[in-house]
């Protein structure tokens, strides 16, 4: 009696594993991330002075579109990188120097763990597209809030001193932050680890786990 | 009178034997304390160790290397301060900043650097714990785990400490106080450490001061990879010396001893339920905001997974037999399940893909490694410990003599109770000494009563035909 309760268990057992194996073979074939038609300059920051505005490339990480995060931007291979919603292709410390050849200047102005602190400077539009996107695409339509929503007002925060020194790759945060390049205003430091605002990843706006992204970011 | 001075000359002696005893107690705390002080009270030193901590934590070689160059004239000194402090305070490996020390001084110079300042923080850590002694460390890593260790060096002697320090790599603080509570002299034990991490140093500052980029990250892997191969080697050496002395025990008494076991059946079990935990616990871990957002969720699945599959192998009565991988993947999928919520499909994948930095790999590649690991391992947990039960029942059933010419037989679980009344017939002996075969024979009346039902189907007719034999005999 109990081996065949055993057996049975074994049967629903296997079939759910195989179905869902089945599933996430066919989630697998769907969220492919390679593009064929990969741009040349997927690891340079474009400058152009005249527009003054900077470009580069990141990779969307569908984990933040359904996980919390105050980490919008970092650069690959730092400490950040697998905590944010996009992964540039480039360094902080390059988004940074292109941000002063376009005129960007620096506010440096926030201190160390001051919760509530709130970033100035100068503002900064964060725009992305991709392929298939219906142009340029605010930064404030990618990102939404499981508690309300959310907004976004980015300036040039500087910080390069701090983004040296803990070498995490914090390019654009979603509160203000002493150690991203650019940081968003809207939100005091600590502001979405203590819940006031749980930004994540739009999914239905920004394209699926792992397309390349072109980040924009223009000196307001 | 005499016996009056008899009695102060005793009390003298009590009195010195008292200051003798706590002396070095009380120096070694009042540094503590005064280090404590120095470090909350004095700012330049506080924020010297921060960032010293805030370096090891990111764990980057280049930042250490700049880290430690900034110091200038002063490098060297900084560098051997920061091997004596990791061996003491950070369960850190020391390969890091052996490989630091070869990329910034030159490999031989760095070298000579990281053996000096390792002998001296080994030397330190083992005065630290003869110092504090026994009933501190016990209160730390339990009596039972310091006997164990205390057993394994009895039997390996330095060989042991050799072995452990020709792996610069693996954190050796563990060892060195270890062998600071044992017996074993600090001559020996320094001996066997210099020996033991001199060709050690040479190798890995020749080979570290030569990588560079991604070959460093791939040495650093393989390096670990081995460390866990050699781990897994001194555990089943622990556990094969332990089970030794059992089986002679058992034999002594004439009963059968059947080992609990690190066959196939049982190491892959608990490594199989081990990753359900890891997966748990880190699931669990993306629940909360700040935790997620500061530490690599991934790490905490693969060291969680690690973790608690190493010290599942210490427990040898936690047999994780086919009931209880069944209960403890539903529960684990339970806990998976809520605390993922809808994002079932996303957070164990990303966790997955997270711990070992593919980023850039689809989240659906390691959904199908997951459900292939869930679906593979569930089966061959079954498979083995079906096996595993046969074998143990039918072993019992043969009596010592089968028994005693196997020390690392498959282990039993439930079988041991399917066949318990088999042995108990068959083995007058186990009558009279019926605690020592119970202490032995596995216990595990939960598991028994669900898994030994298709057990105890299977394993009757083996037993009752082996009953049958030894009846004849």
């Amino acid at each position: 009696m109990k081996s065949s309760l055993l057996k049975k268990i074994l049967v629903v057992s296997l079939g759910a594993v195989m179905a869902f194996s089945l599933a996430a073979c066919g989630s697998s074939s769907s969220s492919s991330s390679s593009d064929s038609s990969t741009p040349k300059n997927v690891k340079t920051v474009t400058v152009n002075k005249a527009k003054k505005s900077i470009s580069f490339y990141a990779t969307v990480n569908g984990t933040y579109f359904t996980q919390v995060t105050r980490h919008y931007i970092v650069a690959k291979g730092k400490a950040n990188a697998d905590k944010s919603l996009l992964r540039a292709n480039v360094s902080e410390i390059k988004v940074y120097n292109a941000l002063k050849k376009i005129g960007g200047k620096p506010w440096d102005g926030m201190k160390v763990e001051q919760k509530g602190q709130k970033t100035e400077g100068q503002k900064v539009a964060v725009t992305l597209s991709w392929k298939g996107s219906d142009g340029e695409i605010p930064a404030a339509k990618t990102i939404k809030a499981s508690n309300g929503t959310p907004k976004v007002d980015f300036r040039f925060s500087g910080n390069l001193k701090y983004a040296k020194k803990y070498n995490v790759g914090c390019i654009a945060c979603l509160d203000s932050c002493y150690v991203g390049i650019v940081t968003n205003a809207a939100y005091g430091y600590g502001d979405v680890e203590n819940g006031t605002i749980k930004t994540m990843g739009n999914s239905r706006v920004l394209p699926k786990d792992g397309t390349l992204v072109k980040v924009t970011f223009t000196l307001k | 009178m005499g016996k009056q001075e008899k009695l102060t000359a005793e009390g003298n002696a009590g009195q010195k034997t008292f200051w003798q005893r706590w002396k070095s107690k009380i120096i070694l705390i009042t540094i503590v304390i005064v280090c404590i002080a120095v470090y909350m009270a004095v700012p330049s030193v506080h924020e010297a160790i921060n960032n010293v901590i805030v370096t090891f934590k990111n764990g980057d070689f280049d930042q250490m290397k700049a880290f430690i160059a900034k110091y200038g004239k002063w490098a060297m000194l900084v560098s051997a301060l920061l091997m004596i402090f990791q061996s003491i305070m950070a369960p850190l490996p020391a390969f890091f900043i052996t490989l630091t020390n070869a990329n910034l001084f030159g490999w031989w110079q760095g070298c000579i650097l990281s053996f000096v300042s390792s002998m001296a923080g080994a030397a330190l850590c083992f005065y630290i714990a003869r110092i504090l002694g026994r009933d501190v460390v016990e209160k730390i890593c339990t009596k039972g785990a310091l006997n164990q260790i205390e057993v394994f060096f009895e039997k390996q002697g330095k060989k042991c400490i050799l072995i452990a320090r020709l792996l610069p790599f693996i954190s050796f603080d563990i060892v060195s106080y270890a062998a600071g509570l044992t017996a074993m002299d600090f001559g020996g034990f320094f001996l066997a450490t210099g020996l033991g991490q001199l060709p050690a140093c040479i190798v890995y500052s020749y080979v570290g001061g030569m990588l560079t980029g991604g070959a460093k990250k791939m040495f650093v892997g393989l390096l670990c990879l081995f460390a866990l191969a050699i781990l897994v080697v001194l555990l089943r050496q622990v556990y094969t010396a332990n089970e030794k002395k059992k089986q002679a025990a058992a034999e002594k008494a004439g009963t059968v001893y059947v080992s609990d076991g690190m066959s196939a059946a049982v190491v892959l079990s608990k490594f199989y339920n081990s990753a359900f935990w890891g997966m748990a616990i880190a699931v669990l871990c993306t629940r909360s905001i700040s935790l997620a957002m500061r530490v690599n969720v991934g790490w905490i699945f693969y060291g969680g997974w690690l973790i608690l599959f190493l010290l599942s192998l210490m427990f040898s009565s936690l047999k994780c037999g086919t009931r209880f991988t069944v209960i403890n993947a539903v529960f684990c999928s339970l806990v998976i399940l809520v605390g993922s919520g809808s994002a079932i499909m996303v957070t164990p994948a990303a966790t997955a893909r997270m711990g070992i930095g593919m980023v850039d790999a689809p989240l659906g590649l390691f959904n199908t490694i997951i459900m292939a690991f869930v679906a593979v391992g569930f089966l061959l947990v079954i498979v083995l410990n079906s096996r595993r039960k046969k074998k143990a029942a039918a072993m019992i059933a043969a009596g010592p003599a089968a028994s005693s010419g196997t020390s690392s037989a498959p282990s039993s679980d439930t079988a041991a109770d399917a066949a318990d009344q088999a042995a108990k017939e068959a083995l007058p002996a186990s009558e009279t000494a019926p605690d020592e075969q119970l202490k032995e024979q596995p216990s595990e009346p939960s598991e028994s009563a669900s898994d030994d039902a298709p057990a105890e189907g299977e394993t009757t007719s083996e037993t009752a035909a082996a009953e049958g034999d030894s009846a004849s005999k």
